[in-house]
């Protein structure tokens, strides 16, 4: 067929090959017309969706996922003890009959010798104290009071060594004890104030000198006390007095500071001996085949993963869970609902202490690892969802060590203990990695 | 003023067929039969063509069947094609519609001398489509319900480099074929529980790189009466994913013959047959994309009815047949189409307007599923 109209070539006015003359707007409006419904075809949107015919008419069936279990842990192990000293919002107080005892050191090494009367600017040393006392702010969430009971002060400055629990231990005796109140059953308030002897203040301040305080609750008791600690903060512990037997003048607050040889130029270390709590009578030790999360002092499980590359970088990972098998704890608070929190790695293999890589890592919500709730007295089996966590690690840079570390909430102030087994277990009680995922294959080829 | 006025109705006409047909966009479409294996064949047809469900194809230079036709080409020609298409799947009582747009041939080509140079670019097979259907994986033991969806853009297209001369009452041409084109596929499932399980999103490219020749001649046996037949032996076909290759088969051959007789006023008829062996295609795809040779065989007619600024303005009529190459489940696919088509000359003899739009049923053996189509066709052809 002629690449002309064959047709048109059978016309006379075609056949003479002159170009017929017409008036331009017209022929103008005709090719824009027909240029318009040119476009109009053209620009039809596209609607691909379909697959009601499926699986008749879909033309591959899709690959089958692999679920499976496997032993995806290399290493697990308890790290603590957590958190560092001093550097809490909160100190636990507790007396919790032979499960937990713990006491709290508070030191206000910077006492003020003055005044000033009657709010003027002139100032008056401090010859007189009244109404001296140490007051707690109480965060009652995680406080606990059955029935009456009795906090103590006692005076734990010493020229021995301070920062030994095993001295400063021996200095809550009698002839120390500078004060104590007695909280009625029901009367546990969000502040706690006790009496200490204003002598004893007025003494030291006369002297220029310190004063470091022991807190106790006395036996028998069963009473937890979460106080709020960390120095420089809103809830820290203050030292209140009047500076005069006159009444009508406003009581001085004195906050925690310390200071000692070694400490001049390390703000940790201060913040550690400026608040801290004194064990007693702990947690008692890892069990044997056992990872620990809790406890007093606190611990953390550290779980090490190693899954295979091949389903790692090679497959679609659609559900990853952390199976662990709890046992019971005798932990106190062992019928509490106790949350825990996993933590996950960031840190690269150059990070090679546990504990360090641990305080290193990152909350868990940021890879979608939600926290979980235990009770310590029970035992089964128990998951956290990784899955997000575990589809990340592919774009990981592969020194970065993939671990899970779990620690409860208000670790430092909490005595629970949550405990589960560890690889040493028979297999179907030890960690391990539940995964299903869809190996790469091809689909492109129909 | 009468004839202007006449031009003015048949433009309204066209324009008026153009806009019922895209927006039946709206109105039902969409299946999956034409949709097996590596997707369904447009043909290589000019709209033109189109308008006589291919019976021309044999003698017309813009399709990409016959080298020899591109002996009759002028000066020089410059055409592109637009050619959505809309489709109805049914299966049972599910009724599914969908829009797919296809850019099926480009063409340039130009006159050296006696030789005629047309290179274009068709689309071999389509393969863009989206299913989405639920699904389930088994998980501890228990099924759970996913939601899976493969999307699938891309085609196969072939350019061609085709050139024509003629001699005597024959036309003869030859042309190089290559093979190319990319699917692009994504693959998603998604659980509806997203807190505990993840989705999967898969995504990737599947290129293709195939070569062949084909050959023509076109015999004017009287001056009413055209023969034409044409051959293309196909190449190696590969599927390649970057420079690796995945798998390899080989492009389809054709073999195709044309009658065309004008011996009625103002009015041509065509017949047109061919036999493709898509079946050198199997090895290209996995067992699910079997191929079978196909026997495609069409009539039509071309007639001129009215005329634009003294140029006659031809309709097309046409009735195909053939089979589509990719089984469902070793089940045969047929086609059988019915084809209408007009020419506008816009600018004389510069510049055409072809508009064709095709109505098609495509069965699969106990009618089981059933795909209709309404298929427009429109394109721009200018000889500068």
């Amino acid at each position: 067929m002629p690449e002309r109209s064959l047709l048109s070539r059978l016309l006379p006015s075609s056949r003479s090959g002159a170009a017929p003359r017409f008036p331009n707007s017209p022929r103008a409006g005709m090719l824009a017309a027909l240029m318009g419904a040119m476009l109009v075809v053209t620009a039809c949107t596209e609607e691909f969706q379909g697959g009601a015919g499926c699986p008749l008419l879909c033309p591959q069936a899709q690959a089958p996922f692999v679920d499976t279990i496997i032993n995806a842990i290399d290493l697990d192990t308890t790290l603590g003890p957590y958190p560092l000293l001093g550097l809490t919002n909160g100190v636990l107080l507790a007396s919790r009959g032979d499960t937990l005892e713990t006491h709290v050191v508070v030191r206000f090494d910077n006492l003020p010798t003055t005044f000033n009367p009657n709010n003027q600017s002139a100032q008056a040393p401090i010859t007189t104290v009244d109404s001296a006392m140490l007051q707690f702010f109480v965060d009652t969430t995680g406080s606990k009071a059955e029935g009456e009971f009795t906090v103590e002060v006692f005076n734990v400055d010493t020229t021995d060594a301070d920062s030994s629990s095993v001295v400063l231990r021996t200095l809550f005796r009698p002839d120390r004890k500078l004060g104590e109140v007695v909280i009625p059953a029901g009367a546990l308030a969000d502040s706690l104030r006790v009496p200490v002897a204003d002598a004893f203040i007025e003494q030291q301040i006369a002297l220029a000198g310190r004063v470091r305080l022991g807190v106790r609750i006395v036996n028998p008791a069963n009473v937890q006390l979460r106080l709020g600690a960390f120095a420089n903060g809103q809830a820290e512990p203050q030292l209140r007095f009047d500076p005069s037997t006159d009444t009508s003048y406003r009581p001085l607050d004195v906050v925690p500071r310390t200071a000692f040889v070694g400490s001049e130029a390390d703000d940790a270390l201060r913040l550690a001996y400026t608040v801290y709590g004194l064990t007693i009578r702990g947690s008692e030790p890892v069990p044997p085949g056992t990872v620990s999360v809790g406890a007093w002092p606190s611990r953390r499980a550290y779980f090490r993963f190693a899954i295979p590359r091949a389903i790692v970088e090679s497959s679609t990972v659609v559900r990853a869970e952390l199976l662990l098998t709890q046992r019971p704890s005798f932990s106190v608070d062992r019928g509490d609902s106790i949350s825990v929190q996993p933590f996950i790695g960031v840190s690269t293999s150059a990070v090679s202490d546990l504990y360090l890589a641990t305080a290193l890592s990152a909350n868990g919500l940021l890879a979608g690892v939600d926290a979980a709730r235990f009770v310590p007295q029970d035992s089964g089996q128990r998951t956290f969802n990784i899955v997000n966590l575990v589809r990340g690690w592919s774009a990981l840079n592969a020194n970065v060590t993939r671990f899970v570390a779990l620690r409860i909430d208000d670790e430092g102030t909490l005595g629970a203990e949550i405990r589960f087994h560890d690889l040493t277990a028979p297999a179907a009680q030890r960690p391990r990695l539940r995964i299903t995922y869809l190996p790469r294959t091809e689909f492109a080829i129909p | 003023m009468i004839r202007l006025q006449r031009h003015f109705n048949i433009g309204a006409v066209v324009v008026g067929l153009v806009m019922v047909l895209a927006s039946s966009g709206e109105l039902q479409s969409q299946g999956a039969l034409s949709t097996q294996g590596f997707g369904y064949p447009p043909g290589g047809l000019s709209t033109r063509a189109l308008g006589t469900a291919g019976a021309t194809g044999e003698f017309d230079l813009l399709s990409a069947r016959n080298p020899a036709a591109v002996a009759e080409l002028g000066n020089s020609i410059i055409s592109i094609q637009g050619e959505p298409e809309f489709r109805t799947m049914r299966f049972g009582d599910v009724r599914e519609n969908t829009r797919v747009q296809r850019v099926p041939l480009i063409a340039a080509g130009l006159r050296v001398k006696r030789v005629g140079i047309l290179i274009s670019g068709t689309t071999l097979l389509d393969r863009s489509f989206s299913t989405e259907s639920p699904g389930s994986a088994s998980i501890d033991g228990t099924s759970v319900p996913t939601l899976d969806r493969l999307d699938s853009r891309g085609a196969m297209t072939e350019l061609r480099l085709a050139a024509g001369w003629r001699w005597k009452s024959f036309g003869l041409g030859a042309a190089v074929v290559a093979v190319t084109g990319e699917h692009s596929v994504a693959r998603t499932r998604v659980f509806p529980d997203t807190l505990r399980f993840g989705g999967v999103l898969d995504s990737t490219r599947l290129g293709f790189g195939g070569i062949g020749a084909a050959f023509g001649m076109n015999w004017r046996a009287s001056p009413d009466l055209l023969v034409g037949a044409s051959l293309k032996v196909g190449g190696g076909l590969n599927a390649l994913r970057n420079d690796s290759t995945l798998r390899s088969a080989s492009v389809p051959s054709r073999l195709g013959a044309g009658v065309l007789y004008r011996g009625f006023a103002g009015t041509i008829l065509a017949v047109n047959v061919e036999r493709v062996q898509w079946s050198a295609m199997n090895g290209l795809g996995t067992e699910a994309a079997t191929a079978q040779d196909a026997t495609n065989w069409s009539a039509g007619t071309e007639f001129e009815f009215g005329t634009l600024r003294r140029f006659p303005v031809l309709w097309r009529l046409g009735y195909g047949q053939r089979d589509l190459p990719f089984l469902l489940r070793d089940l045969p696919v047929s086609e059988r189409a019915i084809h209408g088509g007009v020419g506008v000359p816009v600018a004389g003899e510069s510049a055409s307007l072809d508009l064709s739009v095709q109505r098609s049923l495509r069965r699969v053996q106990g009618d089981q599923v059933r795909e209709d189509a309404w298929a427009l066709s429109a394109a721009i052809t200018i000889r500068p």
